[in-house]
């Protein structure tokens, strides 16, 4: 009997699997014939093998952006890091100002963050985007005070794969004098980075973006000159008095395993997803009263944000099957919110309810694409025929 | 009126709302000039949610319910419940409340209102007839 076809994964903007060649050198860091040792047991022979896969990792990671080794620091994701980086450089330079410069298509992790900085007395400007999601550098020029601590604008965004230019706002900062943060969540293995030449103070990196284990991630902070950070997490003084906790060093291998493949093959794999990215949406844009967002600006590899014109986007993908796509980010669909990233690119709330987030990655395949363009047009055209007229005219 | 007859059989899915959601049996439109046909709709798609139920009546007996939607599988649930229940039914009997389905369908608070709107399109199309009937 032919088996059923296996689900089709598009949604490696939330997360990736992990490559199997990561699993494979996690697992000798866990049992009990391992090197499962505490890396901060430097005292035996197993504590310092496993300290030493800690700092081979942590090289690793800082390879793949141009950073050295003392500028990265282990969190427990992107989460963590763009929290101690608005927290922990506010902490430092309270003193300084009480105003900080954002966009409005941030992911949570930050725009939550400046919102609870701006219950707590802080002034916090949100940069606008342009219809194609991208964050004007002029817009920043304007928003820069003395009195900011911080500039923070992501690498590309999550929802729509829009690259930002970050060498442009992070000039004008660094003319300013004012720190400059990076979420780099979904740029990292994406796009070339190279922190020795990039005007950015603070960048944020997660694993399981780029096929490592979730639980693990890092901020770079810059140390010529130094950047002073307070900690987020007091305690046993890991990670150079700065990010308390017993270091995972499986997750921390995993990694390091993870940004080696991406420095060693990231680029191949960049170009190959997205071929198959064009492909899918040379498939969809055949299809009637559909639009690509941010269609129009520079894009990472994977992402394709599509708005369905006159279909939910819920039931769409509720009428996909087998299709793992999202509505947004994971993190605004848990809201159950319309996306703020397109609205504020202009759309409308039913228009942001009507947008599929297609994310394709290193283990998505031709035929996965084929399949996924035939489901999703079979999947809207039952659903466009079932809208009242209104809904129809009003999706153009 | 006997709410919780189920077309549960074969369809996707094992939750009451899962079977709902799944059903788009009644979906769809009469043919243009179908006789007897009653029209009420609610909503904006602008606002998320729109619906509009299409109720056919022979002798004040509903024979035959479509329903278009745009909106959540939430929307679908409901109206493909609403249709499924009607047909057959006399035009004056109670039908459920939206709150009624929805607890009935195991919605989540924060989606009661979807059923309530399409429980406002379906006393758009049965509330004139109601009218006729008290007369």
């Amino acid at each position: 009997m032919a088996s059923a076809p296996s689900p089709i994964y598009l949604d490696y903007a939330a997360t990736t699997p992990v490559d199997p060649r990561v699993i494979q050198e996690m697992a000798r860091f866990m049992g009990p014939d391992g090197l499962f040792a505490n890396p901060s047991s430097v005292t035996h022979a197993p504590g310092r093998a496993a300290r030493a896969a800690v700092e081979e990792a942590r090289a690793e990671v800082a390879a793949l952006v141009g950073a050295r080794e003392r500028e990265i620091y282990f969190t427990s994701g992107a989460t963590e890091s763009n929290n101690w980086a608005w927290r922990g450089l506010v902490a430092a330079r309270r003193d300084r100002g009480r105003h900080l410069v954002t966009s409005r298509i941030e992911h949570a992790s930050v725009l939550d963050t400046a919102q609870a900085l701006e219950a707590e007395g802080f002034r916090v400007s949100y940069l606008p985007c342009d219809r194609e999601g991208r964050v004007d550098p002029e817009r920043v020029r304007e928003a820069l005070t003395p009195e900011t601590l911080l500039c923070s604008v992501m690498h590309v965004n999550n929802e729509t794969g829009v690259i930002q230019d970050i060498q442009a706002i992070g000039k004008l900062c660094r003319e300013r004098g004012v720190p400059f943060h990076v979420d780099a969540v979904q740029s990292a293995g994406k796009l070339p980075i190279d922190l020795s030449t990039l005007p950015v103070d603070l960048m944020s990196f997660s694993a399981h973006k780029v096929y490592g284990p979730k639980g693990i991630g890092a901020l770079y902070v810059r140390h010529d000159p130094t950047l002073v950070l307070e900690p987020l997490i007091h305690g046993g003084g890991q990670e150079r008095g700065l990010r308390a906790g017993t270091l995972a060093t499986h997750q921390i291998v995993g990694f390091g395993v993870a940004f080696r493949i991406a420095r060693e093959e990231g680029m191949a794999d960049a170009a190959r997803i997205g071929r198959l990215r064009d492909a899918l949406w040379a498939r969809l844009s055949r299809l009637e009263r559909i639009r690509l967002n941010g269609g129009g600006a520079p894009r990472a590899c994977g992402h394709l944000s599509v708005s369905f014109g006159g279909v939910n986007g819920e039931s769409l993908i509720f009428f996909l099957g087998d299709l793992a796509v999202a509505q947004g980010s994971a993190c605004s669909s848990a809201r159950g919110e319309p996306s703020h990233v397109l609205q504020a690119m202009g759309l409308t709330p039913g228009e942001a309810e009507s947008t599929l987030r297609m994310t394709l990655g290193r283990f998505t395949t031709v035929e996965e694409v084929e399949r996924a363009a035939e489901c999703i047009a079979q999947a809207y055209a039952r659903l466009s025929v079932l809208a009242p007229d209104a809904a129809r005219r009003q999706a153009g | 009126m006997n709410a919780a007859r189920s077309p549960a059989a074969g369809m996707a899915g094992s939750s009451p709302f899962d079977v709902w959601a799944h059903n788009l049996e009644r979906a769809g439109r009469f043919a243009p000039n179908t006789p007897g046909v009653h029209e009420g709709k609610a909503g904006s798609a602008g606002a998320g949610a729109e619906v509009e139920f299409s109720l056919q009546l022979r002798s004040g007996r509903i024979i035959a319910v479509r329903y278009r939607f745009f909106g959540s599988p939430w929307i679908n649930a409901a109206c493909a419940f609403y249709a499924h229940a009607l047909e057959g039914q006399l035009s004056t009997t109670p039908w459920p409340t939206g709150a009624e389905v929805a607890r009935q369908l195991d919605y989540p608070r924060t989606r009661y209102d979807e059923a309530l709107i399409v429980e406002d399109a379906l006393m758009a199309a049965l509330a004139p007839l109601r009218e006729v009937s008290n007369e």
